[in-house]
Parts: C-alpha cells; sequence; structure tokens
C-alpha cells in the first residue's frame, strides 16, 4: 500500500512487543504524508539480525502540536506548526486509513 | 599493546565500563574478529568528521544557488560534491530556514545524527532531557539556548526516528554579503546546524 | 521518551574519553564489517534494564557485550577476567 503527498494518515496502535521504531507519542494520531523518503529494510527485523526484506516504503510524516499534545499551550501559530517525523516502516502498513475531511 | 590508546585512564572516576571495552577489544583482536588497522580506520574516521564540514556545505550553498538546489534536494550527492562521505544507506535531508519557518532536529528514540558528515553529536542532543522536550516545547527548549524565533514564525521539529539524518540550513545572517565563503563557515555554529540556534552574525576577531 | 516530562538541558560538554572512543570505533569497525548492525545496536541499548543509570557510551559498551555475547562471539566470563586483568594493570603495582 503506497500514499500520497498530503494523504491523511493515522499511525496505529501497536500492540508489538519488542523493538519498535514508532515513537509511543505518535501512536495513534493522525497527520498528513509529506513526502516518501525511501526504502529501506524493516529495521525492527534488522534489530534481531534479520534481513528486514522486502524493502518497504517510509514516509515523512506531518502532525500538528495541538494533535499530538493535549496539553499544548503554543503559540496560535500552532495549528501551521507540524512535528513531522519519520514513522517507522509504516509499521508495516498499518500507517493507513484516510478519513476524509469533513 | 594497541599504541593509538595515548594515555592511560588512572582509576578512580573511571567507568568501569572503560576497562570492559578495552577487554572487548582485546578479545575481538586476539580472535581475529577484527584486527587493528580496521580499529584504527574506524578511530580515524570519526576523528575526520565534525561540525566544519556542515559549516562548508551552508556556507557553500548560501554562496551557490545551484549547491543549495542540491543539497535541499539530494543531500548525500551534494555532501559528495564537496569531499564528504554520508552515511549508507541512511537518507541525508538538509531542511532550510526560512524568515517564516525554523527547523530544529532530535531523535527522541536513540541518538540518531549525521555522524558521517557532522561527527558526534553534542552531549545535550543525546540527553533524555532534550529527547523528551523538544518535540512537545521546542520553544521553551530553544530559549534554553538562549533563542527565541518570534511568534509567528513556524517550527518544525524534525524526529529522526529511522534511516533519516537531518542537517539544518540555517538563513545568513544579514549583513554578510563582503564575507569570504571560508569566512562565512566561520559563522556557522555546531548549535545552529541542529537548530538550536542561528549563525554567529560576524566574523570573530582574534 | 518523546514528550514525557523532562528538566533542564545540560548543556555542558564533556571531553571524549579515549575508552569513549574506542566504544565508538569497535561499533563502527563491527558494523563495517557487517557483523552488527545499527539497529541491533539500537535494540540492545534499549533493551537494557538499567539503560537509565548509565551514561551514553556506558549504554554503548554494555549493549555492544551484550549482543557480542548474544552472537557467540564472546563470553561474558572472559570479558570479565579481561576486564579485571586490564583494572588491576591501570591500579599499578
Amino acid at each position: 500500500m503506497t500514499f500520497e503527498a498530503g494523504e491523511r494518515v493515522r499511525v496505529l496502535p501497536s500492540g508489538k512487543p519488542g523493538h519498535v521504531r514508532t515513537p509511543a507519542y505518535l501512536k495513534g494520531k493522525v497527520g498528513w504524508v509529506e513526502s516518501l523518503i525511501g526504502a529501506f529494510p524493516n529495521p525492527e527485523e534488522l534489530a534481531y539480525g534479520h534481513s528486514g526484506l522486502p524493502e518497504r516504503p517510509l514516509y515523512k510524516v506531518g502532525f500538528r502540536q495541538i494533535d499530538l499534545w493535549d496539553s499544548y499551550t503554543g503559540p496560535p501559530k500552532t495549528t501551521s506548526t507540524p512535528t513531522s517525523t519519520n514513522t517507522g516502516w509504516s509499521l508495516k502498513g498499518e500507517l493507513r486509513e484516510r478519513p476524509s475531511l469533513a | 599493546m594497541s599504541d593509538h590508546h595515548s594515555h592511560e585512564e588512572t582509576g578512580g572516576t573511571t567507568s568501569p565500563y572503560a576497562a570492559r571495552i578495552r577487554a572487548i577489544e582485546a578479545l575481538l583482536l586476539e580472535k581475529g574478529v577484527l584486527t587493528e588497522p580496521e580499529v584504527q580506520d574506524s578511530i580515524s574516521y570519526m576523528e575526520a568528521r565534525s561540525p566544519a564540514n556542515g559549516a562548508k556545505l551552508v556556507a557553500r550553498a548560501w554562496v551557490d544557488p545551484d549547491f543549495k538546489k542540491v543539497l535541499l534536494s539530494h543531500g548525500k550527492a551534494a555532501a559528495s560534491q564537496l569531499g564528504m562521505d554520508p552515511e549508507h544507506p541512511a537518507e541525508f535531508i538538509v531542511v532550510e530556514n526560512t524568515p517564516e519557518l525554523h527547523n530544529l532536529i532530535v531523535c527522541t528514540l536513540c541518538s540518531c545524527y549525521p555522524r558521517a558528515i557532522l561527527g558526534r553529536p553534542p552531549d545535550w542532543y543525546k540527553s533524555f532531557a532534550y529527547r523528551s522536550r523538544a518535540v512537545r516545547e521546542p520553544r521553551s527548549v530553544m530559549r534554553e539556548f538562549g533563542f527565541a524565533p518570534p511568534e509567528d514564525v513556524e517550527v518544525v521539529v524534525h524526529d529522526s526516528t529511522a534511516d533519516v539524518r537531518y542537517m539544518v540550513l540555517p538563513m545568513r545572517p544579514p549583513g554578510t554579503e563582503d564575507l569570504s565563503e571560508e569566512e562565512l563557515a566561520t559563522l556557522v555554529t555546531r548549535d545552529s546546524l541542529v537548530g538550536a540556534g542561528v549563525p554567529r552574525s560576524s566574523v570573530r576577531v582574534g | 521518551m518523546g514528550g514525557s516530562p523532562g528538566g533542564p538541558i545540560d548543556r555542558g560538554q564533556h571531553e571524549v574519553e579515549d575508552w569513549e572512543r574506542l566504544a565508538d570505533a569497535i561499533n563502527g569497525a563491527l558494523g563495517a564489517k557487517g557483523l552488527q548492525s545499527t539497529d541491533e545496536l539500537r535494540r540492545a541499548i534499549e533493551s537494557l534494564e538499567n539503560y537509565r543509570d548509565l551514561s551514553y557510551y556506558e549504554r554503548w559498551v554494555a549493549a555492544t557485550e551484550n549482543l557480542l555475547v548474544e552472537n557467540g562471539v564472546l563470553s561474558s566470563d572472559e570479558i570479565d577476567e579481561r576486564a579485571a586483568e586490564i583494572e588491576q594493570l591501570w591500579d599499578g603495582p
């Protein structure tokens, strides 16, 4: 599954144990795809000495501060202040769901 | 034994892990897992890398618009053009500060940093305090560095959680039109390459 | 880690000690030879029980040791023995 720049996506919560490359603060959050960075072997598998193949796309995803932190009290420009983050491996394609914007 | 250890720790406040890594080195060499030249090459590799490389990339981008385009779209290619050897297979992405936007780099999960270009990251970059606060309160973090972008400047935090290394291309300070490329490079601080500050505005005297 | 409460940032910079340079170098050399990946090292660091009690390079050394033992390259016993010998050497006669 691939994503286009500008698509809204949700980072699914992952209950996986072990080495996970998606920061906890992003789980369940909605952001947008900024760009495709490239394809890489899955670091969560490389971490245990496996090949990590096939390579998977790594996306740069943007998030607004107000969507990430409950008590965000930053400047008014907060609504257009994204935290751009690479979510690892899209959690093997779990980075999905394109809610249509209301 | 190995002659690249220029002085010995004398105990006291040295970490117990100092002896452990020496033990590991000795054993790996004895078992032929690594060779002396391989270890020495690895030491030299890191010693050769420093923020001066980043400063060179920035200064070139400030004077050469075509190079700037390459730096911002194909970071590794730009680095190679100036004789630097970025790591692979990680991507090297350079993000540009503008009057409307300021970038801050962090690695919340570990301490990813463009080591192949800039060398070791500063201690504060690796600290729990920075890693936890930078994503949530970037402005507060930057204030501790004595830097406060105006409220109408957008702040973007890049969390290098995967196979990407980031560097900031800071804005060229005003009033520097007469400086040479080498002089411009001296304005670029290590902290400005991470976004924790901005370049100096004038060349230091003496 | 990201987003958790954090205190003031210590902007001091310690001089890198020789042993820390060596920790960097050993990991670099192992990585260059394909004997250990960055991701394995990260995973090993993150699984350290005493992660919070160790300094940055102490974590590297502990994790490197765990990986080498895990991969059957070295044993903890031989590392213990050699480390003890080295410390005795340093402490002098």
